[in-house]
């Protein structure tokens, strides 16, 4: 083994490794729980902040940026779901956007221990089964509210009969693919971020540029088309609970 | 050179420790904060939540609540305002562009209704001219026929009164002659002549001065 091999057993890549707290029989991952409400507070802070300083005069950028969120997520939703729009479901689709938005940029705050930058919480699958079980909820309340028995009863009687299993698992795998869809990105990009550090001795020069260059890709890129992703489809599902037809 | 790298972190990645196939990672003994007793740490797999998953479900229930009752209406509120305003203002532009488009139509109709009467009026002006000059030259006409007509009458009146008058005086003139034949000799010729001549040159004088003294 070569001395370098040895120099880089801290960038090893682990996988669900966090460090944990038990109480009552549970096991918490601590870092997620502290991270989770870092980003609820940064969200929570930027839209305070926005609607303190809001004006129905000429807009700051942040709440063009804000407004723009928000009225794209009021666009998509209006077309989606129609008419009676439910007054929460626009700030659903915003809070999940800047939420994770925030949670995802949270790998460039520096944490001060190893690993040397915040993991965010959206590489860890409890927040996204969290944010998923909650779209679950609310979708099929409305799915429910609109429709009545024929809600679950279109799972039975549609044709053909063959799209009946599917519409069942549908009810399962469309939202399990959202949140595995969103931990699976922001979770490769903590391990592509460990294999650049795995990078050999000899192309240490490299690391600092490749490390930067791809963290910008990914808070950049990734993370804001994870975010827009994660809302646009929970709109959508909205969009498919409401349907008159399946 | 980029292959051996390649090559170099197959290598590392085989030799890191890494997690047991299943992905979890097994630690010797944990404490539970509630109880304060060791208890065997429970084997983790990322897949399968843990009691993290409630922790963050409240998280985000009391964020989505907190953001969807508190602060995102305020902005949507704001958003809804400024359309409204803007609405407003187009249809302030709007009714502006309407009031402008019927001033200028009202401003060409005034315009046309002014041409036409100005055309009319001088159509007016130039025949009641015409009409003023023609009247104005018959009237003449008629007061020159009028002086011409008088003119002759009396031209005629005053030929018929000299034409009478020489009727008179030529019976005055013979029996005037024939006296101062029948008292002058007649037995000189030339005498006899130089009287006919002098009374002839008498009568032309004579007629002179009483047309002089008719007119």
């Amino acid at each position: 083994m070569t001395p370098a091999i040895v120099a880089l057993p801290a960038a090893s890549i682990s996988v669900g490794d966090h460090p944990e707290w038990h109480f009552l029989g549970l096991t918490f991952n601590v870092d997620t729980m502290y991270t989770t409400v870092l980003a609820a507070a940064l969200t929570v802070g930027l839209l305070w902040f926005v609607a303190r300083k809001a004006t129905s005069g000429v807009p700051g950028r942040l709440q063009i940026v804000t407004e723009l969120v928000l009225s794209q997520s009021k666009a998509y939703i209006e077309d989606a779901v129609g008419h009676d729009v439910p007054k929460w479901l626009v700030p659903l689709g915003a809070t999940l956007f800047f939420f994770i938005l925030f949670c995802n940029w949270l790998a460039w705050i520096p944490s001060g221990h190893h690993p040397e930058r915040l993991a965010p919480p959206t590489a860890d699958t409890n927040l996204v089964y969290a944010l998923t079980v909650t779209v679950i909820i609310l979708y099929t309340y409305l799915g429910v509210k609109r429709k009545g028995g024929r809600y679950v009863g279109d799972w039975f009687t549609v044709k053909p009969a063959i799209r009946r299993p599917i519409l069942i698992l549908e009810q399962v795998m469309n939202p399990l693919s959202l949140s595995l869809r969103l931990f699976g990105n922001i979770f490769a990009g903590g391990i592509m971020l460990g294999v650049i550090a795995l990078l050999p001795f000899y192309l240490f020069p490299l690391y600092g540029a490749a490390d930067f260059i791809w963290r910008l890709f990914d808070s950049g890129l990734i993370a804001p088309i994870q975010a827009f992703i994660y809302s646009f489809l929970t709109i959508l599902y909205f969009g498919f609970a409401t349907a008159e037809e399946h | 050179m980029s292959l051996a790298s390649v090559a170099v972190w197959l290598h590392l990645a085989a030799a890191s420790p890494s997690p047991s196939p299943s992905g979890s990672v097994l630690k010797d003994q944990c404490v539970d904060s509630a109880t304060k007793q060791v208890v065997a740490c429970p084997t983790s797999n990322f897949l399968v939540p843990n009691g993290t998953f409630i922790f963050e479900w409240i998280v985000f229930i009391l964020l989505l609540v907190f953001l969807a009752r508190k602060v995102i209406p305020r902005i949507i509120a704001m958003i809804d305002q400024r359309q409204d305003t803007i609405k407003k203002q187009f249809d302030e532009a709007e009714a502006a562009r309407a009031r402008l488009e019927a001033a200028e139509r009202e401003y060409s109709e005034a315009l046309a209704e002014t041409r036409r009467e100005s055309t009319r009026l001088r159509e007016q002006a130039q025949s009641e001219r015409a009409e003023i000059v023609e009247e104005a030259r018959s009237e003449a006409q008629a007061r020159v026929d009028e002086m011409l007509a008088s003119a002759s009458e009396r031209i005629a009146t005053e030929r018929q009164q000299a034409i009478l008058a020489l009727r008179n005086e030529i019976g005055e003139l013979a029996t005037t002659l024939a006296e101062r034949i029948v008292h002058t000799s007649l037995a000189d010729d030339a005498r006899h002549r130089q009287l006919v001549a002098d009374f002839i040159a008498g009568v032309g004088a004579e007629q002179t001065a009483t047309a002089g003294d008719n007119t």
